[in-house]
């Protein structure tokens, strides 16, 4: 008898607790928020910091963009306007910037901007060393309580672009944990791995957002995103595959844009074979570049001949992309000068980070493309994204790799900066110096067009040189539910959720 | 008295050996978690700065016995990438992944000990072959492929739930537990079929031994017997198999948390192996060793309470 009360008290309890939730289930399946005044947003992974001046991952800027504002931000055209700054005026000689505070701005949390806030906001952001652009600050003066001069210490008409980095208050003592800055969303709370919830930000000084409640949820998963999409526990995901696409159905409008990135096979210059230019020109004529965008995204992408992708319109020079048509003839002969055949084939492997699918398969079709020749043999290294940064990137131990570089600024210096001989992060060993002296000029250039044209200049010079071999900016799709509309692509990694508003 | 002592050591050497393999191991592996946290842009400097403020610019010794004496007054370290105590950060999500397990191991007690006894009873008859040759399919079929198959038939077909629609234990506790209902299913079902097989073939195997046989002829009715003699002596491998099926289960909900989109342990676990934040992994991992010595460690001692016998022969 003893079993069967066992059985009594402790098993069916049990049963009826499971049968309990199998209902809740139930019910909460049934259950649809479906109000226009809040959208859930995929993002494909958690954000690095909370703190402006210590986020680094593009991947967080790009949803912070909503609540921080420096004194000039990003607009969705590529040019710079005004934010915590309504105005101002660059001196002459390029080395005296003026601002003026906007006229009634206010934080998050209630207070007004001040000058001296904007002060400790430029100084702490130098302080932390991850926008080295910053250290061009010589001085920065606070003349009265409407103006912030910000002194150089050596010419730079570009500089304007780097003071996108976020005004907060300086009363904030712990903006690691409670964020608070000028922009259309104001930051609610965050949970790490499962979201980050903003709301609309009702002072905010322009045009208020479109959605009032926004939840950036954290999608780990990749496999996960179609069914979530569909099943509406997220509305809207930035960056899915060309077969994501593929498979959703028509409740989602999908963007195409691309994603502002400078994709290519970087070639390590200081690797034996590389540092002969009629190796790498041989590569270039190797390549064909829409053989390798059909493979990897069906097609779609925008070719690249150089360090520069389209988005940067004014700097962008599409003839480079013909300066290596695809000529397996000429690539042969250019080896045989440099002493490889059939015989002696040229040898090297491709590192590539696995993390990044497109990269991977591209790595894929160039070696395929590479092998068409007869005279090279390219080995794939797949490697894991930790060993890629300090062994690849920061060590520059390795012979070729396929990634895609971005820019963090809206300043060509951004993509160009890097080639110099003596650069810190020139991870391609590039060494020229015609190079460095074009890229001098147009530091120095205080006139708009002769620094355009000295940009221009860097940009034929590293496609001459072959310096990588430059293949594409690869295409981004964004899903959005057709609830709502309004999606801008900028040409920087950034989300604009305050553009967004609901479907009539 | 010296049974436990034994156990004991074995289980603190155990901890031992897992705390230096978890710790060397990032030692052997490459990747650095300052250049990770600051970027490709960061000066030389701003990279020395970090790695000082993470102590990793200390030598690898020093570093283990600081770590391993401050785990003892209950500081896990802090977070490299959330900049929060690892406790407060784990804390947090203990119940998510906790619960996680305990519905899984619920279900899988609920499910599959009716079911054996129904099975047991039922021999050779026709429902009893083919459930039997279900199970076997449930049985081959992964937990993160069975969690695919449930969120595409319960979630996008009979829209039971809404597939990533994890709400947490804080916002709402009741739609909490519903959105566990499906995960934990994914990984007891397997499990199940397994247990059924094997309950089902001991209560047979006991029903033909000879006192039952006796326990018949004196006059007990079948129920009796079952419940009261084959049953009993039936549940001792059980035990073993269900407490293996527990801590299985913790390394099981790593795979089906990513599955669901669920932010417990095994995301946390995956995320900071990939992003270098050594703390954490090191948290985790000394957590559930710690586990599954728990429950290995309670399995035996209850094994020993059902049945005396086993004192006797250790």
């Amino acid at each position: 008898m003893k079993r069967r009360s066992l059985l009594k008290s402790t098993l069916l309890p049990m049963i009826a607790m499971t049968v309990l939730a199998a209902v809740l289930g139930g019910c909460a399946g049934g259950k649809t928020a479906d109000s226009s005044s809040r959208i859930t947003i995929g993002i494909p992974q958690d954000i690095d910091s909370l703190d402006p001046h210590l986020m680094t991952a593009a991947g967080t800027k790009e949803v912070m963009f909503n609540v921080f504002e420096g004194l000039v931000k990003p607009d969705a055209s590529g040019d710079l306007v005004p934010a915590v700054a309504s105005e101002w005026t660059v001196s002459e000689d390029a080395m005296r910037y003026t601002f003026t505070l906007r006229d009634g701005i206010r934080f998050h949390d209630g207070s007004a901007v001040t000058v001296g806030d904007i002060n400790y906001s430029i100084l702490r952001a130098q302080g932390t060393g991850i926008v080295p652009a910053l250290s061009e600050i010589a001085v920065v003066n606070t003349p009265d309580d409407k103006h912030v001069e910000i002194v150089l210490n050596q010419p730079d008409s570009d500089f304007l672009c780097n003071l996108t980095c976020a005004v907060i208050p300086e009363k904030n003592t712990s903006p690691e944990t409670t964020p608070v800055g000028t922009g259309p969303y104001k930051f609610v709370s965050r949970s790490p791995q499962e979201n980050i919830i903003v709301t609309r930000f009702d002072d905010y000084w322009g045009e208020p957002a479109g959605i009032k409640d926004v939840t950036f949820k954290i999608e780990a998963n990749a496999d996960a995103i179609v069914m979530d999409l569909e099943g509406g526990s997220v509305d809207m995901f930035a960056r899915i595959t060309s077969a994501q696409r593929d498979q959703l159905s028509d409740k989602f409008e999908v963007y195409t844009g691309t994603m502002n990135l400078v994709q290519a096979l970087y070639l390590n210059n200081a690797f034996g074979p590389f540092a002969d230019v009629r190796v790498r020109q041989a590569l270039s004529y190797l390549l064909d570049r829409q053989g390798v965008m059909n493979f990897v995204s069906d097609g779609e992408g925008a070719a690249l001949g150089s360090s520069m992708y389209p988005a940067f319109t004014k700097y962008f020079l599409p003839e480079l992309n013909d300066l290596y048509p695809t000529d397996v003839d000429k690539a042969k002969a250019l080896l045989k000068e440099a002493g490889y055949d059939e015989a002696h084939p040229l040898e090297f492997s491709i590192t590539v980070a696995s993390n990044y699918q497109q990269h991977v398969d591209t790595a894929q079709v160039l070696a395929e493309q590479f092998a068409v020749s007869g005279v090279v043999k390219a080995s794939i290294n797949t490697v894991e994204w930790n060993t890629w940064l300090s062994e690849t990137y920061k060590a520059r131990n390795y012979e070729a790799t396929v990634v895609g570089v971005d820019a963090s600024t809206l300043s060509a210096t951004a993509l160009l900066s890097r080639f110099q001989s003596d650069a810190d992060n020139n991870f391609v060993n590039y060494s020229s110096p015609e190079y460095d002296k074009a890229y001098q000029e147009a530091m120095s250039a205080v006139d708009d067009a002769a620094k355009t044209e000295a940009y221009k200049k860097c940009e034929r010079i590293l496609a001459q040189d072959a310096a990588s071999v430059y293949i594409q900016d690869l295409p981004c799709f964004v899903a959005l539910n057709k609830k709502y509309t309004g999606y801008q692509f900028y040409p920087l990694y950034v989300q604009d959720v305050a553009a967004l508003k609901p479907a009539e | 008295m010296r049974y436990a002592l034994k156990k004991l050591i074995s289980a603190i050497v155990t901890l031992f050996v897992v705390s230096v393999a978890v710790f060397f191991a990032f030692a052997v592996i490459p990747g650095d978690p300052a250049l990770r946290k600051l970027g490709t842009q960061a000066t030389p400097e701003a990279l020395e700065m970090m790695r000082s403020r993470m102590g990793l610019d200390q030598p690898l010794p020093v570093r283990y016995v600081q770590w391993v004496a401050a785990f003892f007054t209950g500081d896990m370290g802090t977070s490299f990438s959330y900049d929060i105590p690892v406790g407060t950060l784990l804390g947090d999500k203990l119940p998510v992944t906790g619960f996680l397990v305990l519905f899984s191991f619920v279900l899988l007690v609920v499910l599959s000990i009716p079911l054996s006894i129904w099975h047991a009873k039922h021999e050779n008859s026709r429902l009893d072959r083919a459930m039997l040759v279900a199970g076997q399919v449930i049985m081959a079929v992964p937990p993160f492929f069975m969690g695919i198959l449930l969120t595409f038939f319960f979630g996008i077909v009979l829209k039971l739930f809404t597939p990533g629609g994890y709400v947490s234990w804080q916002t709402d506790p009741g739609r909490f537990l519903a959105y566990l209902f499906w995960p934990s299913l994914a990984i007891a079902l397997p499990r199940v079929a397994m247990t059924v097989k094997l309950f089902r073939a001991e209560m047979l195997r006991e029903a033909g031994r000879d006192y039952v046989r006796t326990a018949y002829s004196r006059g007990h009715s079948t129920m009796d017997v079952l419940y009261r003699h084959v049953l009993k002596n039936a549940f001792l491998p059980l035990l073993t198999f269900l407490a293996m099926n527990l801590t299985d289960m913790v390394a099981g909900s790593v795979v089906i948390e990513q599955v669901f989109g669920i932010p417990g342990f095994g995301r946390f676990l995956l995320v900071s192996i990939l992003g270098r934040d050594y703390p954490v992994v090191e948290a985790i991992i000394m957590g559930l060793t710690a586990f599954i010595i728990l429950v290995n460690l309670v399995t035996d001692l209850l094994y020993r309470a059902i049945d005396p016998r086993i004192e006797e022969a250790s």
